[in-house]
């Protein structure tokens, strides 16, 4: 008997003392903690890849950034006629609208993402990983975050300008920055991220859908150009988009249409990649079919006048009498690619900025817009630009032609003040700005603003 | 690691005790010892059913006095003049049947209510019958020395025969002789007093009435037979039902009489007489303080089941299910791990439906900190015990079950929507105020087409559809080997097309006695259920959440007997298409092991050890086909598929000493536990079908999706109890666990539960026993510490997760913010209760006021999005849940005509005591609509209060900050529109018998709580272009100067559909939720049929609800997807409505 008493005794024992830390030692299995993270190129790599991927979500890039702005200038209504959409196409903003605080939560995940990379990169240790690709991968982060922030200035005016990884330990209350301050941080990220940056990544495909020293300059040129509303300083924009043009490395492709019908054409600069898996939200909705929710108001197809060759491929006809957007061609599957900062942009800033620099429709800003024209069919004589301020308006309604349903016209016709013209509901330029969601707001009234007029 | 050792030491409680008493001797007399030394560490508790019945000499004649016990109980009934006899016992005992001159006769009760027995005239020795009352306790298998004294003396009494004058005898109770009691004849001075072996010798005549009383006993009359010999078995003094009854209270099961924590046990014979689909079901409206809400009606669908409140925001409050020992993987509401959201939603799987119920013996939960902390980290929210049955020595029974029947929607329950007539009308107004926004819009010609159709979408989508179940049980044994085997087969249709679900399962139970000391038993559960599930609630095209407001003009199929569509809203899919054409199966594949071995070094100290197993596999396919479903045509269909292996083991092993030292008793019991639980997921997705015909990925064109991941945790625990009651009058228990759990920091990973209990049976009391109405009086109070980990497995870590590629490239993303220092979250609770029998136990109450504070809540706290995250998952915060709950047992009529009345009620108050710091208000629920707030009921309705319809512009007018009349439109003018938590609820069953007849009828209720429908809002908001709505808008505002509560429709403007009161109802109801007729068999003709019991029953569940609530059913807990929803309280987002069931079915015993 005593030796069974004896044996259990042992037995209870070895269970409590047999490594019980390492039996309740659970890492997780499929994920990687932060701070064991950045230990190699490779992962390195993969969260600079990851960065872009949340770029891809319906949140950001994938729908939201895209198709707001668009509900904003008047171009798309919702197929249910949702009020969330709506609200934006009659400056009747709630600041409760869900697609204001899912836009604000997208991209600041995509900014969390940089952050990390822009923090954690540069302490891994040499041997972990090459200097090229150090700079590279922090080069990309800045991008990344200045494009963002970017979309966050033009939307939300006044916004946090968190520059830092989120940790556990932080505290995420920070006020939010004057535009001019932001616009500071974002040619200083960019004008960084040109040194660091490569001109090419190893496939086409990656050159294009990875940030290059080509799409910081392209990105800094319409930065320079937004910031120039505040500091009037037109020629640094003229100047970055001189450098794009000069360059050479690219050119306005003969078929309008082939840019988005096919990928990552001569014209693009940073265009954002989708495939069968990451797939691109806003073009499985966009299409005549049965899954459409977005369509085009029969109204801006006379934005274009006869002839022009883009308005058949911008805006078709489809099936209900209903106009539909043709940017997204590729949708089943949705793979369709999202050109962010193409040639013709850059040819169409560089000719405002030109022509306010030098106070002059001087023959150089006229030949970068004349070459958009021509390519659209379009002819316009020099002559029949008296005023600069003539020259300047016909390209905001240029831009609007070129880049419709690209997201661009609602912050260019805010920049320009020409929205006040352009849209009826549109009380004052308080509606320039969306408003900071009231969630945000909610949690800390304390530390955030509201912009004025909501 | 300190506080393994901590805990470890206290293992060693039993075994000090042990030392230090081994020598002395068990406790001849006490059968108590035996009998809690059984009950405890091991067996199952049976629940009592009531059994009658009539003792007969063969010549038919009635035979008075006989003694009728139980066999290894203290339960016993003498047959009174007609012969009649009642006893509660569990429906597995056996009957004995003693009396003077007949023999000694053994009836098992096979589950019957009545049992007659003819006794045979006893052979010339009549000790046979006295030498058999010592027998019964054999089935125990624990030797017991014989009492032997009885026997000789009767046997020598025999010599005193003739003697006419006087009568000896042996008094006894079940232990054997009983000395002292007093001997007397009544209206005669004589008297005389037993001796120390029971005996006793009077004078008395033939005919006298001879008294037998003594403390402790019922006195006892019974006439002399003139034989001269008259040998008494005498009954204890009376108990409550619950004093002989025994509960599990995890690890062993105690009596209830010497409970000191607050348990609440559904026996057998409440499960046995009920249509049950699922175990939860067994709960619902039994219990007090345990809110059992059924998510939805669909079959195999999701139950919310909450046991004195919610505790926490985010981590789950469902309690902990413990199956014959096992804790198992018990998600009600199981949704993946993946966010593959299909088609807006897929309802979860109820994981506990895979469970047959009728292999229950009994539920226990655990409410109480003093019961439930054995289970120590996992028990904040309750744990429900569920032991199955278990076959008994010395018999063999069949017990065959069947029913069939139908569910339909109940009819009443339908919403009243608009004819079409009605609905163009409302469609011309709404297209003539868009064209005031709008000039250039025009009104589609599908508005305006088929005057004359009429489709009610409703009678489309909701059908009438069998249910059906058969069973067949097999158990018995021999009184070394005992088993219980069944197999079951339950369908059950979904009221909408194409729902179903179908369960297979097989139970085997096996007990071995290997010798006095060694016992072995296994049990092993095998289920297959099959789900076909169909997109409802959460499903943006969930038939009941938009479909049933498709426009009545238009068809289900049109003309080419394809279906038809919506052409103005492209959205809306056609109701019937969206569940006939997708696939949305689970098939889930459990396996519940269990083996355990038990030594018992001597009868006071047992080791058992255990190792159990449960392993579910979930196997689920989707398709949503390219053609039909207008949403995922552009992507030409997708279809998946996943499995999820959720798996655990468990090893627990168990010391438990159990003795009593003269007045004093002790048990106690130490015992350490390991577990490890790991999940994988495998999950692949394609898109771009070809068409409809294959439904499975490979006939897919694109791969979307190829995922697979494993997730682990680990718990490791010690615990410890003792039970210590003085005279069975003064009751104290205390336990002790520590959990050490891998889901938090590493710091922070051991906790310590302790919690105390005590007891005063006030009925032992002499000053209690003078008054005659008190049968039963039980003072309890408890305090103690539990704790909650129901949250993520790595919750406690900043994490990169991979899957986020880009170019084809494999890239990590930042995905949650941890926090490295995550501990439990722990609820104090303090309990005083009360127990308490009347006349003779007619009346029973068992009573309970609790307080609950929870405080260190694992929540996700949300954080400014400018962090690149939406919350952090921390601990912050406090709840406090305070009630009082009773349950209230009558028994009105017990003669031939019985009547008895369960009524439980639960008062509960919620209150969100503190927030984490800088957080005023946490939102949640679809809309915000439901807050936590300081001060406040958890999950209240946050919304906008309506005034009314403005007369002028036909909108509605919204309370605004200062009482202004103003827009849905700041966020600052919301306030508090209503609170979702019940004032009271509870369940009330009235069980009625008459002869052969048995009726029952069940109704639950529920009080005070507001529910969000969001079905007004979809049918009263009126901005959709297309939609139909409720029948109200025939009376809505039309001019300038109407007044009204409807307001004018809305093209494109939210203000009529903010979240309002004008959505919120009132959710109290009355369901009549079972009602059974059953007709047994008499006896004559069953014997005649050679079977034991033959019962027919009708049955209707869900029989009516009375109720204000507009929606389909008042019981709706919408859960928006997961499992651990957070803030989501009372919210009707177009639940599958719970079904009428009729069925009719027959019980079988041979």
């Amino acid at each position: 008997m005593n030796t069974i008493y004896k044996l259990s005794f042992a037995i209870l024992l070895l269970a409590g003392f047999t490594s019980c830390d390492s039996f309740l030692d659970r890492k997780p299995l499929a994920q990687v903690t932060n701070d064991s993270y950045f230990n190699s190129e490779t992962n390195a790599n993969s969260a600079t890849i990851g960065m872009y991927r949340t770029m891809t979500s319906s949140f950001t890039y994938g729908q939201t950034m895209v198709i707001v702005p668009e509900f904003s200038a008047g171009h798309v209504s919702h197929a249910s006629i949702f009020p969330e959409y709506e609200n934006f196409k009659t400056h009747n903003l709630a600041a409760t609208n869900p697609w204001v605080a899912n836009a604000w939560q997208g991209i600041y995940s995509t900014i969390n993402a940089a952050n990390n990379i822009i923090a954690q990169v540069p302490e891994m240790p040499e041997n972990t990983i090459s200097e090229e690709k150090r700079a590279q991968f922090i080069g990309e982060a800045k991008f990344v975050r200045a494009l963002n922030y970017f979309f966050l200035v033009r939307a939300f005016g006044r916004v946090p300008l968190k520059l830092t990884a989120t940790t556990e330990d932080e505290d995420v209350a920070i006020p939010q920055s004057e535009p001019s301050v932001v616009y500071e941080q974002l040619v200083k990220d960019l004008t960084e991220s040109i040194t660091e940056l490569p001109e090419a990544h190893e496939t086409a495909e990656a050159t294009k859908g990875r940030a290059t020293k080509n799409a910081a300059q392209a990105l800094l040129a319409k930065v320079y150009l937004y910031q120039a509303s505040i500091t009037g300083e037109y020629a640094l924009a003229a100047n970055a988009a001189t450098e794009i043009i000069n360059s050479e490395n690219f050119q306005l492709v003969d078929n309008f249409g082939s840019i988005w019908s096919s990928e990552n054409t001569a014209e693009s600069i940073f265009e954002l990649q989708f495939d069968d898996q990451t797939t691109n939200p806003l073009a499985s909705v966009s299409n005549d079919n049965a899954s459409m929710l977005f369509y085009v108001d029969a109204s801006i197809l006379s934005l274009f006048e006869e002839g022009d060759k883009r308005q058949d491929f911008s805006i078709f006809r489809g099936s209900n009498d209903r106009y539909y957007m043709g940017k997204f061609p590729n949708a089943t599957p949705p793979s369709q690619n999202l050109p962010i900062i193409r040639l013709a942009e850059i040819l169409l800033i560089h000719a405002e900025a030109e022509a306010r620099a030098s106070n002059s429709v001087s023959d150089l800003a006229f030949s970068s817009l004349q070459k958009v024209l021509t390519r659209a069919g379009v002819t316009k004589e020099k002559s029949e630009f008296t005023t600069v301020d003539s020259f300047v308006k016909f390209i905001q309604e240029e831009k609007e032609r070129e880049l419709l349903f690209e997201g661009e016209t609602w912050f260019d016709f805010c920049r320009t003040e020409l929205a006040l013209e352009k849209y009826e509901t549109l009380a004052n330029e308080n509606g320039f700005v969306y408003p900071i969601p009231t969630a945000q707001i909610n949690l800390r009234p304390d530390i955030l603003v509201q912009n004025p007029g909501y | 690691m300190k506080h393994t050792l901590y805990a470890i030491s206290l293992l060693f409680i039993p075994y000090w005790a042990l030392s230090a008493n081994d020598a002395l001797p068990s406790s001849k007399k006490n059968l108590n010892d035996l009998n809690l030394f059984w009950t405890t560490p091991f067996d199952a508790q049976d629940s009592l059913i009531t059994v009658q019945g009539s003792v007969k000499d063969e010549q038919n004649k009635a035979i008075a006095g006989t003694i009728v016990s139980v066999k290894g109980e203290t339960i016993n009934a003498v047959s009174d003049e007609q012969g009649l006899f009642t006893l509660e016992m569990k429906p597995d005992a056996s009957l004995i049947f003693n009396k003077t001159d007949f023999t000694r006769h053994e009836e098992p009760v096979n589950n019957r209510s009545e049992i007659h027995v003819v006794l045979k005239t006893a052979e010339a020795d009549s000790a046979v019958g006295n030498a058999s009352i010592t027998d019964i306790t054999d089935t125990t298998g624990i030797p017991r020395p014989t009492p032997s004294s009885p026997t000789t003396s009767i046997s020598s009494s025999d010599s005193t025969k003739n003697d006419q004058n006087v009568v000896q005898g042996t008094v006894s109770d079940k232990n054997g002789p009983i000395t002292g009691v007093t001997v007397s004849i009544k209206g005669q001075p004589t008297s005389a007093a037993t001796n120390e072996q029971g005996q006793f010798s009077i004078q008395a005549n033939p005919g006298d009435v001879l008294v037998f009383s003594v403390v402790g006993y019922k006195a006892y009359e019974e006439s002399t037979n003139g034989s001269g010999k008259l040998d008494v078995l005498l009954n204890e003094e009376s108990k409550t039902i619950e004093s002989v009854q025994v509960v599990a209270v995890g690890y062993g099961t105690m009596e209830r009489a010497t409970l000191a924590s607050s348990v609440s046990s559904i026996g057998a014979d409440e499960l046995e007489n009920e249509v049950l689909p699922s175990i939860p079901q067994a709960i619902q409206g039994k219990a007090g303080g345990v809110q059992v809400t059924q998510k939805s009606g669909s079959p195999g669908g999701g139950l919310n089941i909450r046991v004195r409140g919610t505790t926490s925001i985010n981590a789950s409050s469902d309690p902990l299910y413990v199956v014959d020992g096992i804790p198992v993987n018990s998600t009600t509401n199981f949704t993946g791990g993946s966010d593959f959201n299909f088609g807006g939603g897929t309802q979860g799987i109820n994981v506990l439906s895979s469970l047959n119920p009728s292999d229950v013996q009994s539920i226990e939960i655990l409410k109480d900190a003093a019961s439930s902390s054995i289970y120590g980290a996992r028990a904040a929210n309750g744990v429900v015990l569920i032991t199955t049955k278990k076959g008994d020595p010395g018999t063999s029974q069949f017990h065959f079950n069947m029913y069939e029947g139908y569910s339909e929607m109940p009819s009443e329950r339908k919403y009243e929507m608009m004819n079409t007539e009605q609905y163009q009308d409302y469609m011309r107004d709404y297209y003539y105020f868009r064209q005031q926004e709008d000039p250039t819009s025009t009104i589609p010609d599908q508005i305006v087409a088929n005057p004359n159709m009429n489709t009610d979408w409703q009678d489309a989508v909701f059908r009438k559809a069998g249910t059906r179940s058969y069973e067949l049980a097999a158990s018995g044994g021999s009184e070394k080997t005992q088993y219980y085997t069944s197999l079951g087969y339950m369908r059950q249709g979904g009221i909408l097309l194409n729902s179903d679900f179908n369960r297979i399962s097989g139970r085997i139970n096996l007990n071995h006695q290997h010798n006095d000391k060694l016992r072995f038993a296994t049990a092993i559960n095998v289920t297959r259920a099959e789900n076909d599930r169909v997109q409802e609630e959460n499903s943006k095209e969930g038939p009941t959440k938009n479909g049933i407001f498709s426009p009545p003009n238009i068809p289900v199929y049109d003309a080419q007997g394809g279906y038809a569509y919506d052409q103005v809203t492209a959205s809306r899919e056609n109701p019937v298409a969206m569940l006939m054409l997708p696939t949305n199966n689970a098939q889930t594949w459990r396996v519940l092991g269990n083996v355990s071995a038990e030594y018992q070094f001597i009868p006071s100290l047992t080791l058992k050890t255990s190792f159990g197993t449960d392993i579910s596999f979930i196997d689920e396919t989707f398709f949503m086909p390219p053609n039909g479903i207008r949403s995922f045509a552009s992507q030409g269909g997708i279809g998946a598929r996943r499995n999820t292996r959720d798996q655990l083991w468990i090893n627990e092993t168990t010391l438990t000493y159990d003795k009593l030292f003269g007045d004093h008793q002790l048990n106690a019991l130490g015992g350490f536990s390991v577990q490890e639980s790991r999940l994988e997921f495998v999950h692949a997705q394609r898109s771009n079908f070809p068409s409809n015909d294959i439904e499975h990925i490979n006939a897919g064109g694109v791969i979307m999706r190829a995922d697979a991941y494993p997730e682990e945790w680990a718990i490791a625990s010690a615990f410890a109890r003792v039970n210590y009651n003085y005279k069975r009058k003064y009751i104290l228990t205390a336990n002790l666990r520590t959990d050490g759990s891998s889901r938090f920091g590493r710091d922070n990973r051991w906790a310590t539960f302790p919690s105390f209990a005590a007891a005063w049976r006030l009925t032992e009391e002499d000053f209690i026993q003078t008054i005659p109405v008190i049968s039963d009086l039980k003072l309890r109070a408890s305090w103690g510490i539990t704790g909650n980990q129901n949250i993520g497995n790595y919750a406690s870590y900043s994490l990169y997760a991979g899957g986020n590629n880009y170019l084809g490239m494999p890239g990590f993303i930042p995905s949650v913010l941890g926090d490295r220092n995550l501990k439990w979250e722990t609820t104090r609770q303090s309990d005083i209760g009360v127990d308490v029998g009347l006349f003779d136990n007619r009346i029973s109450i068992l009573a309970d006021y609790y307080h609950k504070k929870t405080s260190d809540l694992l929540i996700g706290v949300p954080i400014l999005t400018n962090a690149g995250y939406t919350n952090r998952f921390t601990n912050s915060g406090d709840i406090e849940n305070k009630g009082f709950e009773f349950e209230l047992t009558t028994r009105n009529f017990v003669g031939d005509f019985k009547w008895s009345t369960s009524l439980n009620m639960t008062f509960n108050r919620n209150k969100v005591l503190a927030l984490p710091d800088g957080v005023n208000e946490i939102l949640g629920g679809v809309s915000s609509i439901n807050i936590a707030r300081e001060g406040l009921p958890l999950g209240s309705f946050y919304g906008w209060r309506m005034i009314g319809v403005n007369p002028e512009t036909g909108m509605i007018d919204y309370e605004g900050r200062n009482g202004e009349p103003v827009r849905a439109e700041d966020d600052q003018d919301r306030q508090i529109i209503g609170d979702p938590n019940p004032n009271f609820f509870g369940g009330i069953t009235n069980t009625f018998q008459y002869g052969n007849f048995d009726f029952s009828i069940m109704g639950q209720f529920s009080y005070g709580n507001d529910i969000f429908n969001y079905n007004l809002a979809n049918g009263l908001e009126g901005y959709n272009a297309s939609s139909n709505a409720f029948v109200d808008w025939v009376d809505r505002w039309r001019q300038p100067g109407d007044v009204t509560d409807m307001p004018r429709p809305t093209p494109g403007d939210f203000n009529n559909g903010a979240v309002s009161d004008r959505f919120l109802e009132d959710g109290s109801f009355f369901r009549l939720r079972n009602i059974t007729l059953g007709y047994s068999l008499p006896q004559s003709i069953t014997e005649r049929m050679k079977v034991s019991k033959l019962r027919a029953y009708v049955t209707v569940q869900n029989a009516y609800v009375f109720t204000k609530y507009r929606g389909f059913d008042p019981e709706v807990s919408s859960s928006h997807g997961g499992a651990n929803t957070g803030l989501i309280y009372g919210y009707d987002y177009g639940s599958y409505p719970q079904p009428r069931i009729f069925t009719a079915g027959v019980n079988l015993s041979f």
